[in-house]
């Protein structure tokens, strides 16, 4: 029987992706929790978080509609190497397969970016970027 | 009281049609005028009177697009290109049912590439529907 949301099935499922994937850990240093980036970690690297949620539901079969937006934190002077990253995360993510530890994926769409200057001693690089799920329960 | 409809369900047999978002089932009388000059069947002059005469409907299912729902969607592909009759249960509450044969005059797959494969079917009723 498969969960019944898929927030706690995507974020796993885009973890192992991510990690996976040896161009993209060649550059980024990890891929953590929000709220789990150790302290000291050397830039740049990716966190999980900030997920929205809402039905798809068929007749029998309930559905989910979620963003997942994934963030690159940078400290070099530019966004040279945000970019990189998220060019790598969307050839990973974008329109590709993702397999869930239950649900049926749909699909994966690429939904949004933006690069910004986080404030202060404006030397960090951030970029949200976030992406749309369709999956059902199976 | 209202009901939720989520329990509702489209069968061909005893297998529901997976899939399926939304469905209807707008039964339609036809009439015929029968207001005669003077009034008629004792209604005031200046007022229409009918008859009720024939009783159909047309319908549309709408979803997602499963072509391996094998005995739901795929039977409904293949009976619209056979030009197949098929035996409809419909059933609003999961419990009351009605029964109808149907000609698949619609097939309709529609796909966008910022979102999932649909699809829609129009069913139009061929005779009587049988309701339980």
């Amino acid at each position: 029987m498969s969960n019944q949301t898929s927030l706690v099935e995507l974020q796993p499922a885009i973890f192992v992706k991510l990690t996976a994937d040896s161009a993209l850990m060649a550059i980024a240093t990890g891929v953590f929790d929000f709220g789990a980036v150790p302290v000291n970690q050397p830039f740049p690297y990716i966190t999980l978080g900030d997920d929205t949620e809402g039905p798809m539901n068929a007749f029998g079969t309930r559905g989910y509609d979620a963003t997942v937006t994934l963030h690159i934190w940078d400290n070099t002077p530019n966004f040279k190497r945000c970019k990189t990253i998220l060019a790598h995360m969307n050839r990973l993510l974008d329109q590709q397969v993702l397999t869930l530890a239950t649900q049926h994926h749909v699909g994966t769409w690429y939904d949004f970016s933006r690069t910004m200057n986080d404030p202060g001693l404006d030397t960090i690089r951030h970029m949200p970027v976030r992406y749309r799920f369709e999956t059902q329960e199976q | 009281m209202a009901i939720a409809a989520y329990p509702a369900t489209l069968k061909i047999g005893a297998n529901s049609i997976l899939d399926i978002q939304t469905h209807d089932l707008p039964f339609k009388m036809d009439t015929a005028e029968t207001t005669a000059f003077s009034g008629s069947g004792g209604a005031p002059i200046g007022t229409k009177t009918f008859i009720p005469t024939l009783l159909g409907m047309q319908c549309k299912i709408a979803g997602n697009w499963n072509k391996a729902d094998t005995n739901g969607q795929a039977v409904l592909e293949t009976n619209f290109f056979a030009r197949t009759k098929t035996t409809l249960i419909y059933s609003p509450n999961g419990t009351n049912t009605y029964t109808f044969g149907a000609w698949i005059t619609d097939y309709n797959i529609k796909t966008d590439v910022k979102s999932k494969a649909d699809v829609d079917f129009v069913l139009l009723m061929d005779g009587n529907c049988t309701l339980a």
